[in-house]
């Protein structure tokens, strides 16, 4: 009998943690489309994706950033229901992957309810995974905490500490699924393989969700500092640090907070008053030993953290105001949001700004494909904050015409010189071409051509030649 | 109807061999090659000895003509003729890599093997369709060969033999395979090209050197009995098809002359002579078309033909436009060499300086070739970055560029292994300029300092290494990785420039 009334309160709340769970979740189906390459004015094959979203307020839903990446159409449905609502993209960070949604239909809430966010999430914890498949069933695995690990996630600039969990899970159609401690939110997924389910952590989901609601956006903190370990004997002899002290070296940078106050170096051993290990690792009573910049995300910049240093043997003092990054910010950007490259066709030549996607082109090996002086571009400055808008100008390919005769062989080549001023960005080099004059003088640094244009026999073409091949817009510059 | 095939296998025959010439089988030799080659990446390595053969044609007593390639790394050499059982050791007299030729010389029983052989004598270029015969020793058997074709294109390729230099050749469907390198091409019974190379993703698509290679080579070498080399002009050009381009420089949109320079090395021999956007119009009289060729004996080639001709010392006139003057500027040619060498390498020690297991030495194509078939994408990425632009880096100061290659462990160097194929930058804060300037340096800190540092570029990551445990570990390295010697200079003006002090070598040389 007793074992009867057992099983029987335990169904009852399995059930109701399901109808709870169900009632948070939504399916949101994104229709997306890039803009190619190499045609930049055209798009590329429609891309149709199925995720799930979290309700989190009366009119936001949470959902991976990468579900409406380059989107055309976003559609939400509920309950299993096929019925779909209108949705609209409210919110992007593409770094912390996450974005919300807005439902134009304010009734499409009415029987839903926003998710409560879980306070924390330890090893070993039981947690459900879940979803809304193709037949309008609600599926919910149950998983194990395994590990937290930090790392970037899909090329993120920062350190996140994401959680890994076992899972069976019953079904794999979706983008992502949703995590959940009891009730609560815990997790979005972002990659699942051998019975492993990978998500972001709560901390990232939770910091982003109060950070939108408040109004005035301002995101996470970036960690973009660098260092050694202090494992090395004979660079702490030769940096008269004693054998006794944990920590690890400052080894410099440049337009970092960090730049302005330490000393390339120097020797970090506590942030917020957490001991540095020799490795770079804080022991975290939750989340076990962990590299200690992980701890940089859960910061605002502008927020600020205290370190502890030993300055040739003497003990210092530094807070440190945090800062952020964004794809804008860097030489050559890693666009993931909007794809669409900027370009500018000239003369049949076409120019463009140098980024990440470009590289990427290559294929999987791109860093072996590409062309090593851009790829060294790309790692010279990876993470490194460019104080202006400058960026990589680069002769993209040739439309072949009488007008580029001699320089059709010319492709993927930094632009060096236009007409005697040093080329800042693409918009710039629109600028210089448009100025009245009897030439164009462009100079490439690598391949060392030398393009010219008669200006007047320019123009005469121009026209031709987005005729011919079909160039139904000569320019895109992003606002 | 028998009767007639009969006539006609007889007639094919007869014709044959009434056009090949008895004078040229006795002309044309074989030669046997074991050679072995120092390794790029662990240079106090000898490869295992192989053993090759190829042929060769004597053009006169002490003149055995073959390809570079078949002698190349030589350590035993020699020559057997044809029908006759005895091997007569050879030598090397002349080699040129850049062109693949090299002038052999038998050594022992020298009169003997002179009197019994017939010279060949050289003819004149074949055109294009007419027929040609290579006489030599290929794969399939041991008795000479002839076969017959027709020669197809004559256009400037790359010679694959130091893979970088380019120099006319001829196509011919007449078959070449292993073995047949070096030996003659004949037309007529004259000697009218050597046979050095083949594509392994075609049928029967042989190629040979014409006489205006070979008669170049033979004409250095007599010129002051040593051979001086070809010049390399160390210019990017562009072809100026562009009107634009045209009339910017001076030049009226119809004239069809005219290559303009985009760029000059840094040790090019022209570079005090030709600047930057100069339009090079004509030289030594002979008009540059603006698709980048020249008329010759061989049809329309490349413009660099008109200097593969001259000599070291040769005075070239170049008609310039220059800042849209018209300009006559008289250019000595010079030898030059790229800095980081950018052809393979033979018969050569490739330098190398091993401290505390940290092997450093010189930048190389034959390093990067150490990568393996792909190195083009898979050797390390700053280092192929170098290959390719440092001749070219106005603001460079470096004359070369040291990498770290490898390590070899020992105690001393156990929180430094992850920086191997890393560019050595500064040693204990100093910048080095080249290789012996690292020797200099690390000589000169290991003395004075508690610790040496060496600084690479791309990397905040350094090497600090207690002098005071350097000996030691030497000792250890030695024994433990059998190597006699920890260093190799490379003997050249950075060695006196440097202050660098020779007991280093002497030391060393007495420990071989």
């Amino acid at each position: 009998m007793k074992l009867f009334i057992t099983v029987f309160l335990f169904s009852i709340m399995v059930f109701n943690i399901y109808a709870d769970i169900s009632k948070s979740i939504v399916s949101v189906y994104v229709t997306s489309q890039k803009y190619l390459l190499y045609t930049p004015w055209q798009k590329s094959g429609i891309v149709y994706k199925k995720g799930n979203g979290a309700v989190i307020s009366d009119n936001s839903i949470l959902v991976p950033s990468f579900l409406v990446a380059d989107s055309t159409v976003v559609e939400v449905s509920k309950n299993g229901s096929g019925k779909r609502w209108k949705a609209s993209v409210f919110h992007v960070d593409t770094d912390a992957g996450l974005a919300i949604i807005n439902i134009d239909n304010k009734d499409f809430f009415s029987d839903l309810l926003p998710v409560d966010i879980s306070q924390n999430l330890n090893l070993q914890d039981n947690v459900s995974i879940c979803q809304w498949n193709d037949n309008g069933q609600f599926l919910n695995d149950s998983g194990n905490i395994l590990s937290f690990k930090a790392g970037k996630i899909d090329s993120s600039y920062n350190y996140y500490l994401y959680t890994i969990a076992s899972v069976n899970l019953s079904e794999k159609k979706s983008s992502n699924e949703l995590v959940f401690l009891g009730e609560k939110l815990c997790g979005i997924s972002f990659y699942y393989n051998d019975n492993k389910i990978q998500f972001r952590p709560l901390e990232t989901i939770k910091h982003y969700i109060d950070d939108v609601l408040n109004g005035d956006y301002k995101g996470f903190a970036v960690n973009h500092i660098s260092y050694r370990n202090s494992n090395n004997e004979y660079l702490r002899e030769y940096l008269k640090v004693d054998e006794n002290n944990q920590g690890i070296f400052y080894s410099g940078g440049k337009n970092s907070p960090y730049s302005d106050v330490l000393k390339k170096n120097d020797f970090i051993y506590e942030i917020n008053n957490m001991q540095i290990d020799n490795n770079g690792n804080i022991n975290d009573s939750v989340k076990g030993i962990q590299p200690f910049y992980y701890l940089i995300t859960r910061f605002f910049p502008g927020d600020k953290v205290n370190l502890k240093i030993l300055r040739n043997g003497k003990k210092m003092n530094f807070n440190i105001t945090l800062d952020s990054l964004s794809e804008k910010d860097f030489l050559i950007p890693d666009e993931k949001y909007n794809t669409r490259s900027n370009y500018f066709v000239y003369g049949g030549i076409m120019f463009s700004e140098l980024s990440k996607n470009m590289l990427e082109a290559y294929g999987k090996d791109w860093e072996k494909k590409a062309p090593k002086e851009l790829v060294i571009l790309y790692k010279k400055n990876y993470m490194k904050k460019t104080l202006s808008d400058d960026k990589i100008v680069l002769v993209n390919k040739v439309f072949p015409d009488d007008i580029n005769k001699s320089y059709q062989n010319y492709y993927s080549d930094k632009i060096k010189i236009a007409n005697g001023e040093e080329v800042k960005n693409l918009k710039h080099l629109k600028e210089i071409l448009q100025k009245d004059g009897e030439f164009d003088v462009i100079e490439l640094d690598y391949s060392k051509g030398k393009i010219v244009f008669d200006k007047k026999q320019l123009k005469e073409r121009h026209i031709e030649i987005l005729k011919n091949y079909n160039i139904t817009e000569s320019e895109y510059i992003a606002p | 109807m028998k009767y007639l095939i009969l006539i006609s296998v007889i007639l094919t025959f007869n014709f044959s061999a009434f056009s090949f010439d008895e004078n040229i089988a006795k002309a044309t030799v074989k030669i046997f090659n074991k050679s072995q080659s120092n390794s790029a990446y662990s240079p106090w390595d000898y490869s295992n000895v192989s053993g090759g053969t190829g042929s060769g044609v004597v053009l006169g007593e002490g003149r055995i003509l073959t390809n570079a390639h078949v002698v190349s790394n030589s350590k035993y050499l020699y020559i057997k003729r044809n029908e006759d059982p005895y091997e007569y050791p050879a030598k090397i007299v002349h080699i040129a890599h850049e062109c693949d030729l090299a002038v052999l010389d038998v050594t022992d029983n020298r009169e003997e093997f002179y009197k019994k052989i017939a010279f060949a004598e050289l003819g004149v270029s074949p055109q294009l369709r007419e027929k040609v015969n290579t006489v030599g020793y290929p794969k399939g058997g041991s008795k000479i060969s002839v076969t017959e074709g027709v020669v197809s294109r004559i256009e400037y390729h790359i010679y694959v033999h130091d893979g970088a230099s380019k120099h006319l050749a001829i196509q011919t469907d007449a078959a070449i395979n292993n073995g047949n390198s070096g030996g003659p091409v004949v037309k007529g019974g004259k000697v009218v090209g050597i046979a050095y190379q083949s594509r392994t993703d075609g049928q029967n698509i042989g190629y040979f050197i014409p006489l205006f290679v070979v008669e170049r080579f033979l004409k250095d070498i007599d010129m002051d009995g040593k051979y001086d080399g070809y010049i390399d002009n160390g210019l990017i050009v562009s072809d100026m098809k562009n009107t634009g381009l045209k009339k910017y420089s001076g030049l009226s949109e119809d004239s069809g002359v005219g290559i303009i320079v985009t760029a000059i090395k840094r040790n090019s021999p022209l570079k005090n002579f030709i600047k930057k956007d100069d339009v090079i119009l004509e030289i030594d009289g002979v008009s540059i078309a603006d698709d980048a060729t020249v008329t010759s004996e061989f049809g329309r080639v490349e413009w660099i033909h008109v200097l593969e001709n001259k000599f070291i010392n040769d005075k070239v006139k170049f008609k310039i436009m220059r800042d849209r003057k018209m300009k006559i500027v008289e250019a000595k040619m010079l030898p030059s060499e790229n800095m980081i060498s950018n052809v393979n390498q033979y018969e050569f020690d490739y330098p190398y300086f091993i401290k505390a297991g940290y092997v450093f030495t010189v930048l190389s194509r034959d390093y990067l070739e150490s990568w393996g078939k792909n190195w083009y994408y898979d050797a390390e990425l700053y280092q192929m970055f170098h290959y390719s632009f440092f001749e070219y880096m106005e603001k460079e100061k470096r004359d070369e560029i040291v990498v770290l290659s490898k390590i070899l462990p020992a105690d001393i160097n156990k929180y430094g292994r992850e920086l191997s194929n890393k560019i050595v930058k500064k040693v204990n804060g100093k910048e080095i300029k080249d290789f012996n300037d690292l020797i200099y340096k690390i000589g000169k800190y290991e003395s004075k300092e508690e610790f040496l540092t060496i600084e690479f570029e791309n990397t905040s990551e350094m090497l600090i290494i207690p002098t005071n445990k350097i000996k030691e570990s030497d000792d250890f390295i030695r024994k433990t990785y059998n190597i006699r010697n920890l260093l190799r200079v490379k003997l050249g003006s950075g060695l006196r420039n440097s202050g660098f002090d020779n007991s280093i070598i002497k030391f060393e040389k007495q420990k071989a």
